[in-house]
């Protein structure tokens, strides 16, 4: 057995199943500059440490990530040409009709999953971004990896001239920038719907005209994948799309998030998005494996609720990520266990009352699926336009999943998520008092020069003061 | 040149200027983001625009750590330092702000301002994909939005006839301008660009029927003169970055050094003088067309498409340039791209392009930033020999 047939072990595979992927999966790991080092790192390391992998469910759930990653490098037969969109963009019902319409069409979020999968499992996202750095985003400008990640993989010829990128301007100039970089260096078409970013501080982010625009801008871009792709999206399309959403939501998103309620919650941060975020993503690889990881994952996590089994012992201080955690450095996670926190829930993933409410309001009365994915994102709440708004999202999910600390992720590069991330701590600390740190961290890669030492420093002293808080606050009851 | 001297000391007096107009009850309406906020409409609903364009001073970056981070762009934390420090008189002297949505910068310039300040502010959409059916009308919405705004903080309406009498008074600014600047498409250009800039922030400054006056006066002085550098001058274009008000170190450096600046397109640092605006019609239809359609596309307005960048290699033969610099604020990483895809085209051309970059710190890097240009303009006036 070597490091290939560990990795699909690792990842859910069943043996029949690995031996036929097998050579898909080193030729698809060769294009995507995956040595094999890489791969012995991620199955002696990497994944056991940060991965509950002893749940048959999260494998499988690894599995359905690591054939997408595979995806981006090696087309099936049938899949002649490609469209991409950027995170965040909800491309699961953006970009699901679009494959629908014509299977032949790949459909990815390859930045995205580059750094989901790439960077995070086998810590080779560098290799893109160096490559993007070699070609136009300048180093010392400091641009996000994520971008560079998308812009890299074409540089380096792994992704091809695409056809249809219909970009997402929702909340940063650096990722629609990044696409025209893209174009001058292939010739990739791109389209850019966008959001007005116009809400006031304490402004109402549903607001109709705002909504209303980004709603015609989103269908704006369909048009423009119909035309380059030669394709028809039609209102069936559309529906399934929605279907499956609510599908999605129903059988992934809200269970998970309820188990998760539970003290200790049974899975960590770096679980917890894996599990939850194909209802984000465009799968190409379709969403069966994720449907059925799930129902074996579910029942895992019933049992361990059941007998007060978690990732930490119970009463362990509970603290969130503001933003996402940094998945680029996953033992991050295992790291805050060490010092004694659960730093397993995410701003980004969590929903509270006000959100859980919205989000049935919205999914209830869709009538048009683009309405519908610009209410979404004005709900998500770090992806919002209101910061008045985010902050009563933030003060829900710390009084529903009882919150004791905030690591409100300051990724430097990133303008947009770390220019509200000051903002919303200073919010959190003044006006619910539980403790935030804004550490500067690259939520997407993991660059060697990271340093490791000083971030466990800053977590320890963050995570005595958050005991102290804790203690503190249930003394005065 | 006196009547350039003369409109200089607006920026001297603007504090004043503008304590006394407060104390006569007139409000202030500061300005944030790249030029898409009619100052036209201001003054018809009988308040004071103040484009915030101040720069340069390291000190303002040092004032704004406490509220920013660090990779937030160069320009923007200045504003952020002059706003929140409270010793930049005329940043001290605003009612409201108006803040463009438009590049994110801006917009959280705003959203800092609020949360620390207090200061009551209106974001103004300008969508970022102006190809788009509904992008126009929905900065038209904006605009009526914030004439509604302004009307209500001084109880003033402004009416179509008050938007006319603003919307001629700006044209015949830029007009101005305009004429200015293509003296500089002489072989010997009489004003270099050292000065138009600075002549250009005065306009953000001074009082609009007072310079439109005293542009006319600089204009003709202009009109008649020698030309003040001579004819083998280096021509050179500054790109990129915004040149705040105060920013001057770049071009005094290029032109010591020899070259003379006849073009520059700075991403909203400088007014844009081109387009204007109709003055027959709905006022503020054609304001919307000027404002959000008409200018110079910047690095926001997806997609680029090869409008933006052959914009560039068009002002180089325009004003038959020798060579580009790039001047690059640290963080603007849109502008960086943007200088990676121009100086692309410039290769092509066979124009050499220099990169600098500034966090407000090239003064305390003199010595070395003279040296680079300094061999710059001797590398152009080889390429220049050459063709
Ligand atoms: S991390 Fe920040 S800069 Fe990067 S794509 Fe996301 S929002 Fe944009």
């Amino acid at each position: 057995m070597d490091e290939y047939d560990e990795l699909l072990k690792l990842c859910g595979f069943q043996p029949g199943e690995a031996r036929e992927y097998k050579p898909t999966l080193k030729k698809g790991l060769d294009k995507l500059l995956v040595t094999q080092d890489d791969v012995k790192f991620a199955v002696k390391e990497r994944l056991p440490k940060c991965w509950s992998l002893h749940l048959e469910g999260m494998r499988k759930i690894l599995g359905c990530w690591l054939r997408e990653y595979i995806r981006i490098a090696v087309p099936t037969p049938e899949e002649t040409r490609i469209c991409h969109t950027y995170f965040p963009q909800p491309g699961m019902a953006y970009l699901h009709p679009i494959k629908l319409a014509d299977p032949t069409i790949q459909v990815s979020i390859p930045d995205f999953i580059a750094s989901f999968v790439g960077a995070a499992f086998f810590n080779v996202g560098w290799k893109y971004v160096e490559a993007a750095e070699r070609e136009g985003c300048a180093i010392e400008q400091i641009g996000c990896s994520l971008n560079k990640i998308r812009y890299g993989l074409h540089v380096l010829g792994i992704v091809p001239c695409v056809d249809a990128s219909i970009g997402f301007h929702s909340l940063c100039d650096d990722a629609a920038l990044s696409d025209q970089l893209i174009h001058e260096w292939d010739g990739t078409k791109i389209w850019t719907p966008y959001r007005v970013r116009d809400i006031p501080f304490d402004g109402d982010p549903f607001e109709e005209i705002n909504i209303k625009y980004f709603a015609a801008s989103l269908e704006d871009g369909h048009r423009k994948a119909e035309e380059w792709l030669g394709i028809e999206i039609t209102p069936e399309h559309k529906n399934e799309a929605v279907e499956l959403l609510v599908e999605l939501s129903i059988k992934t998103f809200v269970p998970l998030l309820e188990f998760m309620k539970a003290d200790p919650a049974p899975l960590n941060a770096n679980d917890l998005a894996y599990a939850l975020l194909p209802i984000a993503m465009a799968m190409d690889t379709g969403y069966d494996y994720t449907f059925k990881a799930h129902e074996i994952l579910q029942q895992e996590l019933r049992t361990m609720v059941d007998e007060g089994k978690g990732v930490v012992p119970k009463g362990t201080p509970r603290v969130s990520w503001r933003i996402l955690h940094p998945w680029g450095c996953p033992w991050l996670v295992p790291m805050c266990h060490e010092l004694g926190i659960s730093a397993d829930f995410e701003e980004g993933f969590l929903l509270g009352e006000m959100q859980l409410n919205k989000s049935m309001e919205i999914q209830m009365g869709a009538t048009d699926l683009y309405v519908m994915m610009a209410q979404i994102l004005a709900m998500v709440s770090v992806l919002g336009t209101s910061i008045e708004y985010m902050f009563r999202s933030h003060r829900d999910h710390i009084r529903d999943y009882k919150i004791d600390g905030l690591i409100s992720t300051g990724y430097r590069p990133c303008r947009t998520l770390e220019g509200h991330s000051l903002i919303l701590a200073r919010m959190i600390e003044d006006r619910i008092g539980i403790p935030c740190i804004t550490p500067d961290v690259d939520i997407y890669i993991d660059r060697g020069d990271f340093p490791k030492e000083r971030m466990r420093t800053l977590l320890e002293t963050f995570a005595d003061v958050v005991k102290r808080s804790k203690v503190q606050r249930s003394e005065q009851g | 040149m006196e009547a350039m001297e003369r409109l200089s000391k607006c920026v001297q007096e603007r504090p004043a200027e503008l304590k006394r107009l407060r104390d006569g009850g007139i409000k202030v309406i500061g300005i944030v983001g790249l030029g898409y906020v009619p100052e036209e409409l201001i003054y018809a609903s009988a308040a004071i625009p103040q484009r915030l364009i101040k720069g340069g001073q390291r000190e303002a970056i040092d004032d704004s750590r406490e509220y920013c981070h660090g990779s937030f762009s160069t320009f923007h934390k200045a504003q952020i330092g002059y706003l929140l420090s409270g010793k930049e008189p005329v940043y001290n002297s605003l009612d409201y702000l108006v803040v463009e949505s438009g590049d994110w910068n801006s917009e959280m310039v705003g959203m800092y301002v609020y949360f620390y300040r207090k200061l009551p502010t209106t974001w103004l959409g300008v969508p970022g994909n102006p190809e788009f059916d509904g992008a126009l009308s929905y900065y038209i919405t904006g605009l009526g939005r914030l004439r509604d705004r302004l009307e209500e903080l001084t109880g003033s309406k402004a009416s179509e006839e008050k938007l006319r009498e603003y919307i001629t008074l700006y044209n015949e600014m830029r007009d101005l301008l305009k004429n200015i600047s293509y003296l500089r498409k002489h072989p010997s250009p009489p004003i270099g660009g050292l000065d138009f800039i600075k002549l250009n922030h005065y306009s953000f400054y001074c009082e609009p029927h007072k310079y439109v006056d005293g542009l006319k006066s600089v204009y003709a002085e202009l009109k008649g003169s020698e030309g003040e550098y001579p004819a083998d001058a280096p021509r050179i274009a500054i790109f990129g970055c915004p040149i705040a008000q105060s920013d001057y170190v770049l071009p005094r450096l290029i032109e010591d050094a020899g070259g003379v600046i006849v073009t520059e397109e700075l991403s909203g640092g400088i007014r844009h003088y081109e387009a204007n605006t109709k003055v027959h019609g709905d006022m503020m239809g054609n304001l919307a067309h000027r404002y959000y359609l008409g200018r110079a596309r910047d690095v926001y307005k997806y997609p680029w498409g090869d409008e933006l960048p052959s914009m560039f290699t068009r002002l180089v033969d325009d004003y038959h340039v020798d060579g580009v610099i790039w001047y690059q604020l640290m963080y603007m990483v849109g502008n960086s791209m943007l200088g990676y895809v121009v100086s692309k085209r410039m290769k092509e051309k066979g124009i050499p392009m220099m990169t600098i970059q500034s966090e407000y710190d090239l003064q305390g890097r003199l010595e070395s930033n003279k040296t680079r240009i300094e061999t710059f303009i001797e590398v152009v006036k080889q390429y220049r020999k050459r063709r």
